[in-house]
């Protein structure tokens, strides 16, 4: 099943649910916000590999050359969202300039976002289920959309300040060039947790990924997150074994596997200790109220 | 299309038959008379009812909470029947909330509440 609707102002929606695609854009004239519904997609920009699973959406910015693939057993659910650069531009302005500048008319570049994962969560999640609920029953009502995109844009904004902007401010370096400098390179590191959470991954993996020596990555990764890369690593396994207990119905001894864990009662042990509950009532609990 | 409900609330208004027409044409609601001064605007097949007087009772409000699943889809389903907002679907901490006002000074709250912290 595929859905394609390009808008009077060149805003485009795809989505589909495939086993099989790879894209590349002959022409990246815009912004594109990636979401996974189900299962993985694979995004590759210049020379990194991201994987994008239903917890987070990826952003591209305009003329970024990437491409994106999907190869699985089962159908991945997936929306991808194209904003006109110049919808973007005019949407900045009147984010960041004051009313008489507004009048005056005086736009601003085009803004680069850090081309990262983000989490989908909070109203970007519950904007987005909706738009694709509405998709899912053929939306046609160009009005609508409209108005779904730009609520995408401003929760976008919204994750982007709480995901960048203050956790620059977090990091205790003088210069605002060093920490926007090292805030880029510990979301990468983030990503490379993210893409990769369920192997073994090392220290020095990541380090390496993100430019950083270990002991400056886990300094700052600290200041900026409050938690250590290690401490991340685990909360992010047991969301997504969360996700899995929930949505799927495979066996915890199989979800163990799929997130990263060698040992089953280690995974019990961590779970319990984040959730207060074992996985198989945490499940349980989960199917009563579906 | 997401369903609108509310706790049925007693409104009172100026001008019953213009009330009236407020509520069937911008609303799509229909309308029941009780009495001379006093009628009821339901939706079929909703919990949405709204009980509207030209009396005064003690019981009324000027403040209308309408709870919808979807707040972006009612907001622009309710434009385009002719609805003026106040205030377009924006954020607060239960959810997406949108503002909206009759003739006679009542308000009406289009309410999504989300939960944030599951």
């Amino acid at each position: 099943m595929r859905y394609v609707r390009e808008l009077s102002n060149h805003n485009r929606i795809i989505s589909e649910n495939t086993c099989r695609s790879f894209y590349k854009p002959v022409d990246s004239g815009a912004y594109t916000i990636k979401f996974v519904f189900s299962g993985v997609e694979s995004c590759t920009i210049s020379k990194r590999n991201i994987s994008i699973f239903p917890d987070s959406f990826a952003v591209l910015n305009v003329g970024t050359d990437y491409n994106s693939a999907i190869d699985s057993i089962t159908p991945v659910n997936t929306l991808s969202l194209y904003f006109d650069e110049s919808f973007v531009k005019d949407f900045n302005s009147v984010c960041q300039l004051n009313d008489s500048n507004l009048l005056d008319g005086k736009l601003q570049n085009s803004p680069l976002f850090i081309e990262t994962l983000y989490p989908f969560v909070g109203d970007m999640r519950y904007n987005i289920m909706h738009l694709k609920s509405q998709i899912d029953k053929g939306l046609d009502n160009e009005m609508l959309i409209n108005e779904y995109l730009h609520h995408c844009l401003l929760n976008y904004y919204g994750i982007y300040h709480k995901e960048v902007v203050q956790k620059i401010s977090k990091l205790g370096f003088i210069k605002t060039k060093t920490r926007e400098e090292i805030l880029k390179r510990l979301v990468l590191a983030k990503e490379y947790i993210n893409s990769n959470y369920n192997k073994n991954i090392l220290l020095e993996d990541i380090s390496a990924y993100c430019c950083l020596s270990v002991n400056h990555l886990l300094r700052t990764f600290k200041e900026a997150y409050g938690i250590s890369p290690y401490q991340y690593l685990i909360q992010l396994r047991i969301n997504r074994a969360k996700y899995l207990l929930r949505e799927t119905d495979y066996p915890l001894s199989e979800i163990v596997g799929l997130i990263g864990f060698e040992n089953t009662s280690s995974f019990i042990r961590l779970f319990k200790h984040s959730t207060e509950e074992t996985p198989s009532r945490f499940r349980k609990e989960k199917y009563a109220e579906n | 299309m997401s369903e609108v409900t509310t706790d049925s609330p007693h409104i009172k208004v100026d001008d019953l038959v213009h009330a009236a027409t407020f509520f069937r044409d911008f609303l799509g609601m229909h309308i029941k008379s009780i009495n001379e001064k006093s009628c009821v605007a339901v939706k079929l097949n909703t919990e949405m009812s709204i009980f509207i007087s030209e009396d005064s009772h003690s019981d009324q409000t000027d403040q209308i909470y309408l709870n919808t699943d979807d707040c972006i889809e009612q907001y622009c389903f309710l434009k385009s029947k002719g609805v003026v907002f106040n205030r377009a679907p924006s954020y607060t901490p239960d959810g997406l909330m949108a503002e909206f006002a009759d003739d006679f000074g009542n308000r009406y709250f289009l309410i999504e509440l989300r939960k944030y912290n599951e």
